[in-house]
């Protein structure tokens, strides 16, 4: 009896949140350029071996430090290793590396948020003042705290993003939990008998779902940020990786000289971190018009 | 509110102490020997040995962090080992360079933020709004330490107009501070565009309109003024990260600032420095989260009852 | 009601930080006047100098100076700042021969073991105490104290057992054992300070700079700059006392203000603008850019060798015939080329040519087809994969890159661990040689300061090894070690040198060791200055350049 009434409401539900979403996102045109480039990106990351013209660590020490050229779009590095190649390759690092730490980040704080803001009390106190701590840190100062300790390479950079990622996810979803907890349906739920856990995955968590898209794709930017700020200052990635702040890193001694090897890296990192910001933009208001601020 | 000032005040305390206890564990975590750092790698294990006693870092760290924990609260926040001399001596000089630079970028960001997002939201939908909120956007995601570099090209290398390095008068302030504030230029435009737009929509500055004020009056009397409580934490919350970032302008622009000092630091493993540091740069994060916090619970009195 | 009160904070908010500015900008501008010295005290023309009121030149260096006391210096810009404000018993002159500065002679007993120094009469301490066998014996007692923990004195402390006062200008040091390059030590040491200092205690120690040099610091900003005035009643300038020593009346300048700046880019920028008077640390590549822009170079083959030490402990390392294989696969002159623009000198020996004991072994001939041989003969045919280890430095990194490279023509697969200085210091000597986590090769720079081969070609003996000394290749030949042992007592020159050249004969033959480059010191002087260069000990000569304004 219980569910006939529940499968009506869903049928005459015509729009699927799914679709409404698309409709308000496609109106964007700034957003679907951006989720054009993003969808771009990724097709370098998974190809960019494939199709970069060059070896990333093909050298040609006849070839140094030339501008760019037919041959070498970008030019080449001191090794005469083709920087257009490099760069390119340099894509799939980026975003691996922030994916891979934004995920981690994002479902470890949901976890921590969704059962902080649900059991509350002493617990959520204690738990949410430890992670208050870590916000007491300006981002990039816990980030080369956290890889000095580990050591420096891509991994640990990974590790550091996701440490001083959580609490963001955390508070974000805690908040919504919160809210969400004193509804109507979950209360309904709650007095149905639904199990503490089914509450918490059926219910809350799709209702804080919109917020964590949202910080996800804002994270991601920030974290290929911060990934090449700390390679730039020597604490990221390692040689010969091709990773943007690297490359950065390495073409300051050349910059009276030969400019156009600074000058890509830094745009790559650019449109990058612009296509995230964008497309979060786009996401928050096609998911969430209250945060909107467009 | 006094309650709530003090529930605030024992808390940013507590957040201290624990601060105090993670820069201090931070620093001893990280690998790497400072006597052998400090004697080169050519001494011998004895002379190693000699120094490590003299800084007393053969004895157990509780007692280590006592010790330090004592002597902050006598006002001594140790020595560096590198230089012998007092740590707060070290960190005075260079926080002076990082604040002058930290508050030129401050003003400016928040001059040029305002104007773009009040001209931005004052032309919704027009050429201007476009122009503004791309800059705004572009803004956002230019990575610092890059365009640093490239404004060094232009400026020093090519045009020859402003010096490269950060210690040269006034003048050298000028590409470090405008790099440092790019971001946060942007991000208040954003704000106070957006929430100009959504002031200008609401029913009093209608009212305003139809009471026959001026278009002016309107912009700057009403939905500006309203649009600083947005401005002001968000410049609140960014101070900190002026400070990060600086880490990074510091470096590009060889400027001797906490932020270099810092990364100087970590890498001589200079235990006081560094946790002196630490804490100071921690410090101003949560002094101005509770000024901002207080600030909203002056405007808000719910706040102080549902904390 | 909240509308004001925000801004209310704004504006407050706004007002302290600015008060904050204005008083950091007050003591900021110090800073400012101090470079341009316009407060320098008026020129009193007593004695013969003649230096320019006008010649104060800006210099700028690499890295940041952090002690100046003698007995703590550890880095070469420290050392090269340490040698404007102090003085040794002797330096080397430009051939590497001592010179005496603050002795005018020495006799060494029959055996070796008694120093007898004869001092300098009539030179100042820059806070007006005499410099004599008193003064000369609280400096060495206070090396001498264990207790003080000094960071860089053990090459003193190692061998000198006391000092003894003879006469009012003649001291005796008492060694514990035979020591021929006692005087190469003392020369590599930068100086003696104050007796009044020393009895001020080590407080003052990490804060006061008087020795008896040729300029004095009148200020210091730490991170920022320091400043050196010249000490125009300097004795170097009084031919009754330096004798022949004696400096030109116009040699030197009226003040030197060395600041630190770690970017390349902008020491170009602040010489090409007038800022720097001279920058140091100059890449090759930068060279035509500085030229075309007013700027000078000049250039020095110092002694900071790159060496690739093999890990003689190891498995595959341990076996001559891959040690010789590397060898002859790494083509040091393209490293040269590639990586350092060309600036570097090919090496042709461990040892680079200023080091007492040196002997050309012939530069290694890369022959790829030989190398691959002899791999073949040891059993690594078919590919060999090994761990460097490195630091992380940019062009520490791109030399690393270039060996793996060149290493993967022959078949071996080079894994490069580039470490953060911090964590390498503790890490090498850390390991048991033969743990299989540990190092099969390790890229790295050393330079000597003593000029000695007991240092330079010591470092390869069994005693030595890391972290002992720094025998980072854990090579083991009691043939060698008793060669070494027995030219460290031996005082005549002729006879040391040639064991050293059996010394040398053998490291060719095992190749413990492979010398990659000799490090090039490139700095660029502005239109201020003419004829500015280097001594061969790789520190500034600022009295032979002259200031043209």
């Amino acid at each position: 009896m219980k569910n006939i009434t529940v499968v009506e409401t869903e049928k005459t539900d015509v729009v699927t949140p799914f679709q409404d979403f698309w409709r308000k996102f496609r109106k964007q045109k700034t957003a679907m350029a951006a989720a054009v480039f993003f969808v771009l990106l990724v097709l370098i990351a998974i190809f960019c071996y494939k199709i970069a013209p060059y070896g990333i660590n093909e050298y040609d020490y006849t070839a140094c430090l030339q501008g760019p050229s037919a041959a070498h779009w970008f030019g080449t590095d001191e090794f005469g290793r083709d920087l257009f190649s490099r760069i390119l390759c340099g894509t799939r690092i980026s975003l691996a590396v922030a994916f891979s730490a934004v995920t981690l980040a994002a479902i470890l704080g949901s976890l921590i948020g969704l059962v902080c803001g649900y059991v509350g009390g002493t617990f959520d106190t204690a738990i949410m003042s430890m992670l208050d701590v870590l916000y007491a840190f300006p981002g990039l100062i816990l980030a080369i705290a956290i890889v000095a300790i580990l050591g420096s390479g891509l991994t640990n950079v990974i590790i550091a993003v996701v440490i001083f990622r959580i609490p963001i996810f955390a508070r974000v979803v805690r908040g919504c939990t919160l809210q969400l907890k004193n509804t109507v349906y979950v209360r309904a739920a709650t007095s149905l008998g639904a199990s503490r856990w089914r509450l918490l995955v059926k219910h809350i968590l799709p209702g804080a779902l919109p917020s964590v898209i949202v910080q996800y794709s804002l994270s991601i930017s920030g974290s290929i940020m911060t990934c090449a700020s700390l390679s730039f200052l020597g604490m990221g990635a390692t040689p010969p990786t091709p990773e943007w702040g690297l490359i950065l890193s390495n073409s300051r001694i050349y910059i009276y000289t030969h400019i156009h090897y600074a000058l890509y890296p830094g745009l790559a990192i650019l449109l990058t971190v612009l296509c995230f910001n964008l497309l979060g933009d786009g996401l928050r208001s096609a998911l969430d018009p209250r945060l909107s601020e467009q | 509110m006094i309650a709530y000032l003090c529930k605030r005040l024992v808390s940013v305390v507590c957040t201290m102490l624990v601060v105090s206890i993670v820069a201090f564990s931070f620093i001893h975590l990280i690998p790497g020997e400072p006597a052998r750092l400090l004697a080169g790698e050519k001494a011998p294990q004895e002379t190693i040995e000699r120094i490590t006693e003299k800084f007393g870092l053969n004895q157990p760290l509780p007692v280590q962090y006592i010790k330090w924990m004592s002597g902050i609260l006598k006002g001594d926040f140790g020595t560096s080992f590198r230089t012998g001399r007092p740590v707060s001596e070290e960190i005075a000089l260079r926080y002076g360079n990082t604040f002058r630079m930290a508050v030129i970028a401050l003003i400016w960001s928040v001059i040029v933020g305002l104007l773009i997002g009040v001209w931005s939201g004052t032309h919704a939908g027009k050429w201007q709004d476009y122009t503004g909120i791309t800059v705004a956007v572009a803004g956002q995601a230019v990575p610092e330490f890059w365009i640093g570099l490239m404004l060094i090209y232009i400026f020093s290398i090519r045009l020859k107009w402003l010096p490269a390095s950060g210690m040269a008068g006034w003048k050298a302030l000028i590409l470090p501070a405008f790099t440092l504030g790019g971001w946060l230029a942007a991000t208040v435009a954003r704000y106070t565009r957006s929430s100009m737009l959504e002031t200008l929509r609401e029913d009093y500055t209608r009212t305003a309109r139809a009471k026959g004020l001026s278009e002016r009056v309107v912009v700057w009397k009403h939905a500006f003024r309203n649009s600083m409580i947005s401005v002001v934490t968000i410049v609140g919350v960014s101070f900190g990260d002026l400070l990060g970032g600086a880490v990074l302008i510091e470096t590009v622009f060889a400027y001797p600032g906490l932020g270099s000092y810092l990364v100087d630091s970590i890498g001589l493993r200079d235990y006081a420095a560094v946790q002196a540091l630490i804490l100071i740069i921690s410090a101003h994060y949560v002094i101005i989260n509770l000024l901002v916090d207080l600030l909203y619970a002056a405007i808000n009195p719910e706040i102080r009852l549902t904390q | 009601m909240k509308k004001y009160l925000a801004f209310l904070l704004a504006i407050t908010m706004l007002a302290s930080l600015l008060t904050g500015c204005g008083g950091d900008t007050n003591s900021g501008s110090g800073s400012d006047s101090g470079s341009q010295n316009e407060d320098s005290p008026p020129v009193e023309m007593t004695g013969n100098c003649t230096v320019p009121a006008n010649s104060d030149i800006v210099v700028i260096n690499y890295s940041d100076i952090s002690t100046f006391f003698p007995a703590d210096v550890t880095q070469a810009s420290e050392y090269s700042l340490g040698h404007l404000a102090y003085e040794s018993l002797c330096t080397f002159d430009d051939d590497m021969n001592i010179q005496y500065v603050l002795a005018s002679g020495c006799e060494v007993s029959e055996d070796g073991k008694d120093y007898t120094f004869t001092l300098r009469k009539g030179i100042k301490f820059s806070d007006g105490e005499d410099w004599n066998a008193e003064a000369c014996k609280a400096n060495f007692d206070m090396i001498l104290d264990e207790s003080n923990a000094f960071l860089n004195v053990w090459m003193i402390t190692d061998v000198v057992e006391s000092c003894e006062v003879v006469d009012d200008y003649t001291v005796m040091l008492h060694l514990f054992d035979a020591y021929a390059p006692m005087l190469n030590v003392l020369a590599s040491f930068t100086g003696f300070v104050s007796p009044a200092l020393i009895a001020k205690g080590p407080e003052a120690w990490k804060n006061e700079v008087v020795g008896t040099g040729q300029y004095v610091q009148t200020e210091y900003r730490s991170g920022e700059s320091a400043v050196y005035t010249l000490n125009r009643n300097y004795w170097g300038y009084d031919p009754e006392i330096a004798g022949d020593a004696v400096l030109a009346p116009d040699a030197g300048f009226n003040s030197i203000t060395v600041k630190p700046v770690s970017e390349e880019a902008t020491r170009i920028a602040m010489l090409i603008s007038g800022e720097a008077d001279i920058i140091g640390s100059v890449s090759a590549t930068n060279i035509p850019t500085l030229e075309a822009n007013g700027g000078t170079i000049t250039k020095c083959v110092g002694a900071l060798i790159a060496y690739l030490y093999f890990n003689c402990q190891k498995p595959a390392t341990s076996d001559v015939r891959v040690r010789q294989a590397i060898s002859l696969a790494i083509d040091t002159a393209a490293l040269n080329d590639v990586v350092y623009g060309g600036a570097n000198q090919v090496c042709d020996s461990v040892l680079s040519p200023s080091i007492s004991g040196y002997k050309s072994s012939g530069i290694i001939e890369t022959n790829l087809e030989k190398a691959r041989e002899l791999l073949a003969e040891a059993g690594y045919g078919d590919g060999l994969t090994l761990v460097a280890w490195e630091e992380n430095d940019t062009s520490d990194i791109q030399r690393g890159e270039f060996i793996q490279q060149q290493l993967e023509q022959i078949g071996i697969t080079l894994q490069i661990q580039p470490m953060e200085g911090g964590v390498l210091a503790t890490e090498i000597g850390g390991h048991e040689p033969s743990d299989p986590n540990y190092y099969d090769l390790y890229i790295r720079g050393y330079g000597s300061d003593t000029y000695d081969s007991d240092e330079m070609l010591g470092r390869f003996s069994t005693p030595a090894w890391a972290p002992v000394g720094s025998n980072y290749t854990y090579y083991s030949n009691a043939e060698y070690d008793a060669l070494i042992a027995e030219a460290a007592k031996t005082i005549d020159p002729d006879v040391r040198n040639e064991l050293y050249s059996q010394a040398q004969d053998i490291l060719r033959e095992d190749m413990p060791v492979l010398p990659l480059l000799v490090n090039s010191y490139i700095s660029a002087y502005g239109k201020r200055i003419e004829n500015f260069n280097y001594h061969t000990n790789s520190f500034y000569n600022y009295n032979d350049a002259t200031f043209v304004g």
